[in-house]
């Protein structure tokens, strides 16, 4: 009679008016929770809303080991199925990883719109795939809390995030054919983009905006500094700005008479 | 490579409707399309449909074999919590594998009610099936038997992996383990559906599902002409009105 998705974790689909339908896709071990306050703000603007939950995220850390950066990838491109039978115009919106993964299907998908939040992205970046090997050999899990509540499987839930605790280090090899085909995508999309970066966020490299905003330049695009917030701009106090952003970049699109 | 992944045609898919929903779920190394003219018809009919992938499939058949049970019930769960924000109760339809994850389903969570196609209640006697997982190592795919398409232009119009993947069968017959012993925990109404010419799940399956469910309202209905995939078959018509009957029978048109 369980359950495999940890509870108030689950994926889900808020209906709308038909008009706008909006993918919400979470982090890189975060749950679909941590978009559920950007979907319920796109909700009460009448907009069909689906959080997705990425394949071996919301269950159990292990999960993680078997899964590839393929299948969140084939996540991302059910939720834009179902959202086409939801609604006329489909927004792809990450948080990311999450936010990755909709820049990426906006270079393979015709979409109204893309918005990612918190997206990583440094075209110097390298990493040895074989030191990270060596690395998970030796240390299997990586721990985000206190070792003193760091068992994978036991523990459930960051104390104050919607996201595992621990996860398995193999499973990050998983992030670096996304960054390739990041790059790979960025030049080609011609989705109009809203790129969001909070001014405190210390998880990912500070230029990575920058670098995203000049690497689009095929499309429409605007950037926005998000004022104080940190990474995961969807539960941060600060994420107001970021809210109203995404709500007038969509409205923009479906309804453009409203803004001569 | 820009690409998507998931096969042309073979896409995951929703019509929105009434607060009745019905989640369909295709069967092992198959695709949401061959659930597709059975999810038109029940849209046609006023209902909300969500024809679900499940995970491994419909992409590359590589992704297929390192999927465990659980995540194919987890795809499911996936749909049944999406239906939740949209429908005030669901029914669950799954051809062959996809039946079995519909009754396993049918005990684990709050459905309305099952129809189970073509459903498997053991793979055929096979000495080689204990040792599946070890054969895997060596030889990664089994091959599928001739096509016995009763419809031979839907046969020709169909989407799945060509091979069976031996690790992905191992899997089936776990899931299969747990579906027994949930049959009869299952309490809502369940409609086996079943062709006497199926000659990959031969019709004793359903005879087997049947004597094992011990929920108040159960029944069985056969069909001639029509090879595994009833859906997608001659007999496709009676199988969708059946199910159609089976949720207005059931309480689920009163929305």
């Amino acid at each position: 009679m369980t359950a495999f998705t940890l509870p108030g974790a689950e994926p889900t689909l808020l209906p709308g008016n038909g008009e706008a339908g909006c993918l919400l896709i979470h982090g890189f071990t975060a749950m679909p929770d941590e978009m559920l306050p950007l979907a319920l703000h796109l909700h009460a603007q009448g907009h069909t809303s689906l959080c997705l939950r990425l394949p071996g995220h919301a269950t159990r850390p292990d999960d993680l080991r078997r899964v590839t950066y393929r299948d969140w990838l084939t996540a991302v491109e059910d939720g834009i199925a179902i959202l086409r039978g939801a609604a006329r115009a489909v927004f792809v919106i990450g948080q990311s990883l999450g936010g990755m993964l909709a820049l990426i299907a906006a270079s393979r998908f015709t979409l109204h719109g893309v918005a990612a939040l918190s997206v990583p992205f440094d075209p110097r970046f390298r990493q040895s795939r074989l030191l990270l090997q060596l690395i998970a050999r030796l240390q299997p899990t990586i721990r985000k809390v206190a070792a003193d509540r760091a068992d994978p499987v036991g523990d459930r839930r960051e104390a104050d995030y919607p996201a595992y605790p621990a996860y398995p280090t193999i499973t990050v090899l998983q992030i670096h054919p996304l960054r390739r085909e990041l790059a790979d995508a960025l030049p080609h999309i011609r989705t109009p983009a809203l790129l969001l970066q909070g001014t405190a966020d210390a998880t990912i490299p500070p230029e990575s905006l920058l670098n995203l905003y000049s690497a689009l330049q095929q499309t429409t695009r605007q950037m926005l500094w998000v004022k104080d917030a940190g990474h995961g701009i969807t539960l941060d106090p600060h994420r107001q700005p970021a809210f109203d952003a995404i709500t007038t970049f969509i409205r923009r699109i479906t309804q453009p008479e409203e803004f001569p | 490579m820009r690409q998507p992944l998931i096969m042309p045609t073979a896409e995951p898919f929703y019509f929105p409707g009434d607060e009745t929903a019905c989640l369909l779920i295709h069967g092992f190394t198959g695709t949401p399309k061959e659930m597709r003219w059975m999810g038109e018809y029940l849209a046609r009919a006023g209902h909300t449909v969500l024809g679900i992938r499940l995970a491994g499939h419909a992409t590359h058949p590589d992704d297929l074999p390192r999927c465990k049970w659980q995540d194919w019930l987890a795809s499911v769960e996936d749909g049944l919590n999406l239906l939740k924000g949209v429908a005030r109760r669901t029914y669950v339809m799954g051809l062959s594998m996809g039946g079995i994850l519909s009754l396993l389903a049918a005990a684990r969570y709050p459905l309305a009610g099952v129809v189970a196609m073509s459903t498997p209640y053991a793979l055929p006697p096979d000495p080689r099936l204990r040792y599946a997982r070890l054969i895997a190592r060596v030889m990664k795919t089994i091959a599928k038997g001739p096509p016995d398409w009763r419809d031979p232009a839907a046969g020709r119009d169909h989407a799945d992996y060509p091979a069976y993947p031996v690790a992905g069968i191992a899997e089936l017959a776990d899931l299969l383990v747990e579906m027994r012993a949930a049959l009869p925990a299952i309490r809502v109404p369940v409609l086996l559906i079943h062709s006497r010419a199926d000659s990959g799940v031969l019709p004793e399956n359903m005879e087997r599902i049947y004597a094992a469910l011990t929920t108040a309202d159960k029944s069985m209905l056969w069909v001639e002409n029509s090879s595994h995939v009833i859906t997608r078959e001659p007999d496709r018509e009676t199988v969708f009105q059946a199910a159609l009957d089976f949720i207005r029978r059931t309480g689920g048109a009163d929305a």
